[in-house]
């Protein structure tokens, strides 16, 4: 593969004295969505952020295209409820290196922020503080916060937790138009199986038993998949849709 | 339904006239039970105004700085601080004194003060980053050895305690026109630098984490924090002293973010609260002579009291705006 975006060289991911997955290599390529999925306390989050270079691999290595930029969308607001903040704050801590030092945020930069909130459906919320927001909206605020600067690769951990089922759909629907306009790669942790094997084409599994990797097609392997939870199970397809049933 | 709320310039507006009013009907109520003391702190103006101006600066710069305290939940830093500045000064005072040099008027013991607290905020800064030590720990810990060997130092000490005392507990009362342009000096390059970098201070300090995955150099904004910090409050303890730096870093934010609708409302009103107490302290010290940090300490928690009439009246303001 020519220029992948993102390269894993026998990654392994965890804390001293506690490793949490076995090696994973990869190289995905430019415009790709990856999924992880996993269990409870099964690595995702540590996978996620040993790729943000928050934290160091325990063994391996991993590499970005260079000059890639990331957003990030964590599990839930880092943003502590003491500070007041408004959604407004949030955009802007998102685009600081477009921002200008000694005067007021330029008009484009403002309509693009307003853009992205009216997307987000959250542009009545603008002055709002982030504490404020009901989950839902502060989850959204955060996705807007991350997209804003429009950068090439999208990392989020979680976003659909807090979000109603209309607009799961509709994110979803978001994610495709930004990733065929800016050439988006998305790298997405989700807890729903079966929802997340059908929107994206790469695969991480940190199951119970082992680490599966690779396209979709290939990690739907029945035998894969279970000896990755380490329990049998059953892949089938129901209206074009792929469906995991663990047996 | 969500709550109706008044525009940020309304609800500044609203603040500053409410701690306004107290603070003139305070005034005009202590001159008028003490007409005498009164009219004699108004024609001696000259031994004031020097102090008094210094007391504003200070004010000014410490509910600056106290914003950022509050919001990183380490109010106890500006103590463990000065204790670290102490401890420098008697350093000085220590090797000053085996080496049989004198140290009055000389700016080095002013000088290791000022290094010492800035290794102790750095030490800080630095082990925060390791998170699994407790913010609180870390604090008390410096604080803990730097008044441990400020002891054990000071006991081996026997002069300079006159200077030593000036430099930690502040001479309020008696500041040259020289230290008013040195403490102006060092208020207006520390308000500089929180313009130009305000949002770095700021962000690096809200969201560690997605900042640092923006590519902005979370440890070094978060040092670079702490060294303005250290450098405000050594400067301000040489005028007011330890306690009443502290008060006026604690109390003017604790006010402002109490009600808060915005971070440009949390600076506004924290910055004015800083202005107006520390000279309704200096002139209550003057009217019933009493020590002055003291009274900027008492004027601080009397505005405490004031902010709970401040969030009644509020409500009832809301409550007929929404009738």
């Amino acid at each position: 593969m020519q220029n992948p975006i993102l390269q894993l060289q026998d990654l392994v991911v965890g804390f001293p004295g506690r490793v949490l997955t076995s090696p994973l290599s990869l190289q995905l390529p430019v415009g790709a969505r990856l999924g992880i999925i996993g269990g409870n306390g099964s690595g995702k989050t540590t996978l996620l952020k040993t790729l943000m270079g928050l934290q160091a691999p325990l063994e391996g290595s991993f590499r970005w295209k260079p000059g890639s930029a990331f957003g990030y969308v964590p599990q839930e607001s880092h943003v502590d409820p003491l500070f007041p903040l408004s959604v407004d704050d949030l955009l802007k801590m998102g685009m600081l290196q477009g921002l200008s030092r000694f005067r007021k945020i330029s008009k484009s930069n403002k309509r693009a922020g307003q853009a992205m909130l009216e997307e987000m459906e959250i542009l009545h919320r603008q002055e709002a503080l982030v504490r404020d927001l009901s989950g839902g909206e502060r989850q959204r605020a955060l996705i807007a916060r991350a997209w804003i600067s429009k950068p090439q690769i999208l990392v989020m951990d979680e976003p659909f937790a807090a979000l109603d089922h209309r607009f799961k759909e509709k994110l979803w629907e978001i994610f495709s138009s930004w990733q065929r306009d800016h050439e988006l790669t998305l790298l997405i942790i989700d807890h729903d199986l079966n929802r997340i094997i059908n929107q994206v084409d790469w695969l991480i599994v940190l199951g119970h038993r082992g680490t599966a990797i690779g396209p979709v097609e290939t990690i739907l392997q029945p035998e894969t998949l279970s000896h990755a939870y380490g329990a049998p199970l059953h892949v089938h397809r129901e209206n074009g849709q792929f469906q995991v049933h663990f047996l | 339904m969500e709550p109706p709320c008044m525009s940020i310039a309304k609800t500044v507006s609203f603040r500053f006239i409410f701690y306004s009013l107290l603070t003139g009907i305070g005034v005009f109520l202590v001159a008028h039970s003490r007409p005498e003391e009164t009219r004699l702190f108004w024609s001696n103006s000259e031994l004031w105004r020097e102090p008094i101006l210094a007391g504003v600066l200070c004010g000014f710069l410490s509910a600056l700085l106290g914003v950022y305290i509050l919001l990183n939940r380490i109010v106890f830093i500006s103590l463990a601080i000065s204790q670290g500045a102490s401890f420098g000064i008697f350093l000085s005072y220590f090797v000053a004194g085996f080496f049989a040099i004198s140290l009055a008027e000389s700016p080095i013991s002013f000088i290791a003060g000022l290094v010492v607290a800035l290794l102790s905020a750095m030490l800080f800064a630095w082990l925060r980053r390791a998170r699994r030590i407790p913010d609180e720990s870390l604090i008390g810990f410096i604080y803990v050895a730097a008044a441990g060997l400020t002891i054990l130092i000071g006991d081996r000490i026997s002069e300079g305690h006159h200077n030593i005392d000036d430099l930690l507990f502040g001479n309020a009362v008696a500041v040259t026109p020289y230290e008013l342009k040195v403490i102006t000096g060092v208020t207006a390059a520390i308000l500089l630098i929180h313009l130009v970098f305000r949002r770095e201070f700021l962000y690096a300090s809200a969201d560690s984490e997605f900042m640092k995955i923006k590519g902005l150099n979370v440890k070094f904004w978060s040092i670079f924090l702490y060294f303005t910090l250290t450098l405000g409050i050594t400067f301000n303890l040489k005028t007011l002293g330890s306690l009443p730096v502290f008060a006026l870093m604690v109390v003017p934010p604790l006010i402002s973010l109490k009600r808060a609708q915005g971070i440009r409302e949390a600076f506004l009103v924290s910055l004015f609260l800083g202005i107006l107490i520390p000279p309704l302290g200096y002139y209550l010290s003057f009217i019933y002579a009493f020590p002055t940090g003291s009274s900027v300490i008492a004027v601080s928690c009397l505005y405490t009291l004031f902010s709970f009439g401040e969030t009644f009246l509020n409500r009832l303001f809301f409550a007929r705006s929404r009738r």
